[in-house]
């Protein structure tokens, strides 16, 4: 059986949009709600500092935590990131690996 | 003539074959595989800097609430002095160091060692706030927070990288 390229194209674009689809709101949805969270807590301390119940140091020293802690929640989102594309590359293969099997009539991929 | 056409299409259809088998023999990997004592690791060490930090929370509001001179009071300050906490960060270094060792050794793990660096530089700089003196209890409250946050990060991309096997 012939393996029809054009069909084999479109089944990919479909297989990598699916994961796109299903994976990136879920990534995007964490993000944003930990930069609110981000916000409210910066929000907090600096109201206290205001207010003048902390230190400038203490104040600077927290607000230094709270950037780490969001380098790490971007570093999470880079490598979600990195497993979607991940996902979405190996669900083409999937594609490619069926139609090459079928054609030939026996699991060659 | 013909049979030489015939051996080079051959040729074509066995090199095209193995480029397909090359290419598509194993899935794709970018970036490294779960590691369960990872995932372990960090869930302990989230579990000791959380109880620490609730304690220290508690202590400070119940200070908040007393007035000057109350006996109480002071054994509540000299509980949540640095001196008291020294010990428990220098386990809690250790603990995360040895976490990164692990997750160092594994190619593609760059970007959960950087969290460890990052979850490192919150102890410290929750040291730094120790060794001047909590102000507040809502400052414990803050750094919890931060750790939260950092601990949860590091586990999203951990249990991402099981890659839906359960």
């Amino acid at each position: 059986m012939p393996l029809d390229t054009k069909q084999i194209g479109k089944d990919m674009i479909a297989a990598v949009a699916e994961v796109f689809d299903k994976k990136w709101p879920e990534i995007k949805e964490y993000a944003e709600d930990e930069l609110k969270d981000f916000a409210r807590v910066l929000g907090r301390i600096s109201a206290r500092y205001a207010a003048g119940k902390i230190s400038e140091e203490n104040a600077r020293a927290m607000v230094s935590a709270q950037i780490r802690s969001m380098e790490i929640v971007f570093l999470a989102v880079e490598g979600l990131g990195i497993l979607m594309v991940e996902a979405a590359i190996n669900s083409a293969i999937d594609v490619v690996r069926t139609a090459v099997n079928k054609a030939i009539g026996f699991a060659l991929l | 003539m013909r049979k030489l056409q015939e051996t080079q299409k051959a040729k074509y259809l066995l090199l095209l074959i193995l480029v397909f088998s090359l290419v598509f023999a194993c899935s794709v990997r970018l970036i490294a595989e779960y590691d369960e004592a990872i995932d372990q690791g960090i869930t302990a060490l989230q579990r000791k800097m959380e109880d620490h930090l609730s304690k220290l929370e508690k202590k400070m509001a119940r200070i908040e609430l007393l007035k000057e001179g109350v006996q109480e009071k002071e054994r509540l300050k000299k509980e949540v002095s640095y001196e008291a906490s020294e010990e428990f960060y220098r386990e809690f270094y250790v603990d995360l160091r040895v976490l990164k060792t692990r997750a160092d050794s594994y190619v593609g793990n760059e970007l959960t060692t950087k969290q460890m660096d990052a979850l490192e530089e919150i102890a410290k700089a929750q040291e730094d706030i120790h060794k001047r003196g909590f102000q507040t209890a809502d400052d414990v409250a803050d750094m919890r927070t931060a750790f939260t946050r950092g601990f949860k990060g590091i586990l999203k991309l951990e249990i991402a990288k099981k890659r839906g096997k359960q």
